[in-house]
């Protein structure tokens, strides 16, 4: 933070501290950031991807192989924690320790992208809901958001410290798949501007990135199963896994759009604008990230992940963030005179759509001729704003409404920063239950000297709330010394055996609301009651076996 | 709908993603080589894939298929940075990358629609082709592993169902779905890819005036290539109206047609009738591409087609240009031979009768270029001297698949028997052979004192495979009964294919003297007839040499002699119409019966289309190949479903080996039907990828070779994964699954076939049921494993 000493103008003559406007800008943007981040690392439930990374980190630290540990340096240094600790939160202060730094990266950008546009670069990043979730997760990419943001930094500023490209060539081969896209964008402007390295960069590079696989292939000395590229494997990975209960696309409709729709308007504007601004490296190293990170979001559109729209979220900040820096001063620099009515008229139309619309969402019904009511609201809204995209000055106010989608934005940010148990984009996630079935469990085997027998369904989930419970059997049957049993709620009930009553789960699953331009009540309704989710009914059963 | 429009976007996309590579190679062609784009952008991501695979970088699944598809994006831009004509060259032929595109595009909807009315992936060899494609989609090593024999990597030429199954995994279509998209995939590629070779030699040839003619018959010829078949069908149909004429019918050799029964439709509507017009010249099979596609084996010589065409368009490439290559053009252009070596190199381990082939053409293309600016002995040097590091590299880079791949070619040997019936080769070749005899006219006139200057020397060309016929049979001790068995109109074609050899082989030399480019039109027919004169006078052994010894030699030149007629044929045809409606001629009129003839070979595809797809009336059009499961055995398809969804790819299964068993004397189970070859054996593993111990018994002994040691080891495999079901304790059962090493047992409709009942009457007491539907069930060995947590 920058500190203006004035004493001049003290009629006490006592030094006084006064701080300029923009470093209280960037002062409460940073701390907005880090704030959002930081319940989290407390609140959240174990979560998406994190299951599974966590579950190999403790199985890792055991020493035990298991195809869960992708063997990232941010794993590494989990699986090194839970020696320490059996919590997650020591892993997750790992992550956010490296998430601060993320507005330090922003602040040296500002020589690009303008001092207001890094403030609002960074506020974009700061309430992006899929960044705002994966950022604080003890996850295997726990430090690729910030490393790609800093990678990004190296490579707009230059440096010449040499040292810091094999450096960061390590970390990114020992890293996650989010620095990926940025690596595609910045290898293809320099191949096409025909900027080869020279052997003296490009060798000490290599030699980085094989010492990274070399690192990895090895698990950082846990184990060993021939090479592996860690971020190529968790680039695959979330193709098949389920890091998210639902598709990326019910993510990106329920918590990107208000991003994604910036995105096209200013896209648009940018390619209708003539003369076409002349790229130069940095634009077009933006624009190969752009479009990298945009095919890995389309292409997982299916995929059970969030991660590609983290991905894509880093570079539309930063296109936005200078485009909305002006969007903004043009606004305020427009021809008010008919827009101050205008505006108003339109918000006021659809705020008024949106209550009644609201009602109609608790009930969860809506007629044709009341769709039909809200379309023609809508209509209107549009056709009192219609007067201002006529009058070239009066232009620039039709940014107000644009920028009004930022409000739902604030919302879905702060569900995921209060870690809200029915928040859809931390599902799945642990069951709360979970640790207490666990100590149920160890407390009746113990007392009886009996087997606590899990099904094989459950081997995947049973890992990370039943670690430290000694010795658990994985069976498709029940043993003879079986004393406690999670066993699949299909099957019959294993004889000799009596149900422990309660909704026991190891995991939850929320059902997000999938929105769709015929069924949108279920969005709204989940929009004005984050708790209006379906809970995925658990799949398990507990049984103890019977006192003689 | 939407998966084949996944799959067109993403076809489109890596051909788009290889424009810069192909304007490189091919700027000198009127589309930039656009339409070569599409088995050129498929042949570099698939090696990326392929080779990163090998070397362990990239993973299992879709994600490594994109980043391999990404690597050719960074190829592709470094490329194009390199080139500082690219953005001239887009704008230039902007025009015609759209209108290759459309083509495509038509095609590949097209070809789908076609293919919904008949999707069903059985029958013929289409349930080995689906295990090829799942084996390279699935496998989690590289190589991958061969799903009918557990355990051993696949040895086979299988680059094509890897690049298909590229296509299908990026556009995340199911394997039963991809299949059938791949069949229209390579339909669309192989027609873009035509389209611009025809439009590359028809404006070299007839120059820039005949660029609407040459543009028209572009389509002309992707319609040889593509859409004509065998002139039999004109017989199939008279015989389908019951205007069967024994004596017309024997002339032509198809006095089979005489039990044809007649139809009341308008076309043939006996089942499969179009079949017999692959099987006219006894003991042979002679496919054609239209025939391919009309059946829908997704086998590599099919799926090679796109890359042959982009062989040849580096051929045409290497003959046009204008200085010598020799060894130092490496030196200067070192990504170029590396292309170059992908291409030819991949051309093997796509299918590797077509290297040899292609490969010589490309070896000659060089030869004549080097020949255009210096003398022969200079230029041969020259030429060796550019082609050895090709040769080179192309293997080195293709290393690992050879370390796996066991050729089956035996040598070569001579043909000993009738021949073919110049009726039968007519009927066959003649809408492409008596095209491709026109490029003897496509050039400028050959005048008497030209030709004498090549004529002895072209005679050596349909000499010295006689020679070497001859000097074969008396090496094998078969020389008299060479020459006896041949019957007259053995000799006949024989002689009719040595001279159509000599007369397009001078005609090459002519024009190549005259530096004209007609020359390639002619060396391109030249090449066609001397693999028709070719496989007339030797064959390469293989596994059928004991009994049909010619069949898979004839085959597979006679599919690549197609290829090459179509497009030399096709382009002279058109360009000899067009000279003709400038300047008509009496003796012009000459041309009309090869029109016809050509023109005849419509016939084909216009009667077997619907008869294919009984009349275009299906209650429902579907592209998954495994629709028809479904609707014939839900049970069965539901079980196929739960192992590809609940089995991890690699894990092992047990399915029954597909012989029958009964019981026999005292209670003893024996094995009265050991066929298993084309039968539904082996159809887990082919549908799901998931690796069996044992699939087709004679089709892995095409693949590894005909020994006792293989054969063993098969009917080991066969005995063990029929033990458990044949096993009359529990205890047996277990011993059988661990002894394969295999979790799952699949007891589905085969195994109910194949087996007494109540062969699994005690599974059920050893065995944990993990699927059930109906009486089908999948069983899994019983879990025990203790896991410390702390």
């Amino acid at each position: 933070m920058s500190v203006d000493e004035t004493s001049a103008a003290d009629p006490v003559t006592r030094p006084v501290l006064t701080l300029s406007v923009k470093t209280l800008a960037w002062a409460v943007a940073g701390l907005l950031f880090v704030l959002l981040r930081l319940a989290p690392v407390w609140q959240a439930p174990v979560n998406g991807a994190e299951i599974a990374h966590l579950s190999g980190a403790w199985q890792a630290h055991l020493g035990a192989a298991d195809d869960r540990f992708v063997p990232t340096l941010f794993q590494a240094l989990a699986a090194l924690s839970l020696h320490l600790t059996s919590s997650p939160v020591l892993a997750r202060a790992v992550a956010f320790a490296a998430a601060a730094t993320i507005p330090g990266a922003l602040y040296l950008l500002r020589s690009r992208l303008g001092e207001a546009g890094a403030l609002v670069a960074l506020l974009l990043l700061a309430v992006d809901a899929p960044a705002l979730a994966l950022g604080s997760q003890a996850s295997a990419m726990g430090f690729d958001l910030p490393l790609t943001l800093w990678l990004f930094v190296l490579m707009t500023r230059g440096t010449r410290a040499r040292w810091l490209a094999p450096v960061a060539a390590l970390l990114v081969a020992t890293g996650g798949p989010l620095a990926l896209p940025l690596l595609f964008g910045w290898a293809a402007a320099r191949l096409w501007e025909r900027d080869y390295p020279t052997s003296r960069t490009a060798a000490p590079t290599a030699v980085a990135v094989v010492a990274g696989i070399v690192v990895t292939s090895l698990h950082f000395g846990l184990n060993s199963d021939g090479p592996i590229v860690a971020p190529f494997q968790l680039f695959a990975t979330g193709y098949d896994q389920a890091w998210f209960s639902g598709t990326l696309m019910d993510a990106a409709v329920l918590y990107s759009w208000p991003l994604l729709l910036w995105a096209a308007v200013a896209a648009g504007v940018r390619i209708a604008r003539r003369p076409r601004p002349r790229l130069d490296r940095y634009d077009r190293v933006l624009a190969g990230w752009t479009v990298a990170a945009a095919a890995w979001a389309i292409s997982s559109s299916q995929s059970h992940t969030v991660v590609p729209l983290v991905a894509l979220s880093m570079p539309l900040a930063l296109w936005l963030g200078p485009v909305g820096a002006n969007a903004i001063s043009a606004m305020v620099k427009a021809d008010w005179q008919h827009a101050r009515f205008l505006v108003p008229a339109a918000g006021f139309t659809v705020v008024l759509g949106g209550a009644i619309a609201s009602g109609w969402a608790h009930t969860g019904h809506a007629t044709a001729a009341e769709t039909a009511f809200l379309a023609l609201l809508a209509g209107l809204s549009l056709l009192a704003l219609a007067p201002l995209a006529i009058r070239r000055s009066a232009r620039p106010a039709l940014i107000a409404p644009v920028l009004a989608v930022a409000v739902p934005l604030l919302a879905l940010a702060a569900g995921v920063a209060l870690s809200a148990t029915d928040e859809p984009i931390l599902s799945p996630r642990v069951a709360p239950d979970a640790r207490s079935l666990r100590d149920i469990a160890l407390q009746a085997a113990g007392d009886r000297q009996g087997l606590i027998v899990v099904h094989p369904q459950f081997r995947a989930d049973i890992t990370w709330p039943f670690r430290d419970s000694g010795n658990l059997v994985v069976s498709s049957r029940v043993p003879g010394d079986a004393i406690v049993v999670l066993w699949p709620r299909e099957l019959i009930r294993p004889e000799g055996f009596v149900a422990l009553e309660g909704n026991w789960a190891l995991t939850r699953e929320v059902v997000p609301p999938s929105p769709g331009a015929a069924d949108y009540l279920p969005y709204l309704r989940w929009l004005i009651d984050r708790h209006s989710v379906t809970i995925k009914p658990s799949k398990l059963a507990v049984y103890i076996r019977a006192t003689e | 709908m939407a998966d084949v429009i996944a799959f067109w976007l993403v076809a489109l996309l890596i051909a788009a993603l290889a424009l810069p590579i192909a304007f490189t190679l091919f700027r000198r062609f009127p589309d930039a080589g656009a339409g070569l784009a599409f088995p050129l952008g498929l042949l570099f991501a698939g090696y990326a894939y392929w080779v990163l695979r090998v070397a362990r970088l990239l993973p299992v699944g879709r994600g490594g298929y994109l980043l391999a598809v990404a690597s050719l994006a960074l190829v592709s831009v470094a490329v194009a940075g390199r080139d500082r004509r690219f953005v001239g060259t887009l704008r230039r032929h902007l025009g015609a990358i759209v209108t290759i595109a459309a083509l495509f595009t038509a095609c590949f909807f097209g070809y789908a629609w076609f293919r919904s009315y008949h999707s069903d992936i059985s029958g013929t060899e289409q349930p080995m082709d689906l295990m090829y494609l799942n084996a390279t989609m699935n496998s989690p090593a590289y190589p991958p592993e061969d799903s009918w024999l557990a355990g051993e990597r696949a040895s086979y030429y299988y680059f094509g169902y890897l690049q298909i199954g590229m296509l299908t995994r990026a556009a995340a279509v199911p394997a039963s779905e991809g299949y059938n998209l791949g069949l229209a995939y390579t339909f669309a590629a192989a027609a873009a890819g035509v389209a611009s070779l025809a439009l590359a030699l028809g404006r070299w040839v007839g120059g820039v005036r005949a660029r609407r003619w040459v543009s028209a018959g572009a389509g002309g010829v992707t319609l040889l290539l593509l859409g004509v078949g065998t002139l039999s069908a004109l017989f199939e149909f008279a015989a389908a109206h019951g205007h069967y004429e024994a004596d017309l019918f024997g002339l032509f050799g198809l006095d089979s047609l005489s039990g044809v029964r007649p139809t009341s439709s308008w076309y043939p509507t006996e089942f499969w009738f179009w079949f017999r017009g692959t099987r006219v010249i006894p003991g042979t099979i002679t496919e054609f591409p239209f025939f391919s596609f009309l059946l829908g084996d997704l086998h590599p010589h099919v799926m090679s087609v796109p890359l042959v065409l982009l062989s040849l368009g580096a051929s045409l490439s290497a003959w046009r240009g204008r200085v010598t290559l020799d060894w130092r053009t490496h030196q200067d252009q070192p990504f170029v031979a590396a292309g170059l070596a992908l291409i030819l190199g991949g051309l093997a381990f796509e299918n590797a009768w077509d290297v040899l082939t292609f490969s010589a053409v490309f070896a000659g293309s060089v030869l004549l270029r080097n020949l255009r600016f210096g003398p022969p002995g200079t230029a041969v040097r020259a030429s060796a001297g550019y082609l050895a590091p090709l040769a080179v590299v192309a293997v080195l880079l293709y290393l690992p698949w050879y370390a796996d791949f066991r050729s089956q070619a035996g040598g070569l040997y001579p043909y000993v028997g009738a021949g073919t019936r110049p009726a039968h080769a007519f009927l066959q070749f003649g809408p492409v052979l008596l095209g491709g005899l026109l490029a003897v006219a496509v050039g400028p006139r050959i005048r008497v004192r030209d030709l004498r200057k090549v004529a002895l020397w072209a005679v050596l060309v349909p000499v010295v495979p006689l020679a070497a016929w001859l000097f074969l049979a008396a090496d094998h001790g078969q020389f008299g009964t060479a020459l006896a068995d041949r019957t007259m109109g053995g000799w006949v074609t024989l002689g009719a294919y040595a001279a159509t050899t000599w007369a397009l082989v001078a005609a090459t030399m002519v024009y190549s003297r005259a530096r004209h480019a007609a020359a390639a039109v002619a060396g391109l027919a030249a090449i066609a007839a001397l693999l028709l004169y070719g496989s007339e006078l030797l064959l390469v052994r293989d596994v059928f040499f004991g009994s049909v010894p010619r069949l898979n030699t004839v085959f597979k030149l006679s599919y690549q002699a197609w290829i090459l007629l179509s497009l030399a044929g096709g382009v002279s045809l058109v360009l000899v119409v067009r000279g003709l409606w400038r300047t008509p001629s009496l003796r012009g009129m000459l041309v009309t019966p090869i029109a016809v003839t050509a023109l005849a070979g419509l016939v084909y595809p216009v009667i077997s289309l619907p008869n294919r797809t009984d009349g275009f009336d299906a209650p429902e059009t579907t592209l998954d190949g495994l629709a028809f499961l479904a609707r014939s055995d839900p049970d069965e398809y539901a079980l196929t479903r739960w192992v590809q969804e609940h089995t991890a790819p690699g894990e092992r299964i047990i399915e029954a080996s597909g012989r029958a068993w009964r019981v026999e004397g005292s209670e003893r189970l024996g094995v009265f039907d050991f066929n298993v070859d084309y039968t539904d054996a082996g159809r887990i593993a082919a549908r799901t990828g998931r690796p069996s111990l044992v699939g087709w018994y004679f089709h892995e002994i095409q693949w590894r070779g005909d020994s006792q040691a293989i054969r063993d080891v098969l009917t080991a495999r066969q005995d063990l994964a029929d033990s458990a079901y044949t096993a009359r304790t529990p205890d047996a059962v277990l011993a059988a699954m661990r002894a394969a090493g295999a979790r799952y047992l699949v007891f589905g409709r085969v195994e109910q076939s194949r087996f007494p009942a109540g062969t699994r009457d005690h599974f059920d007491g050893v065995l944990d049921v993990v699927f059930s539907s109906g009486d089908l069930r999948v069983y899994a060995v019983p879990v025990y494993e203790v896991i410390a947590t702390s």
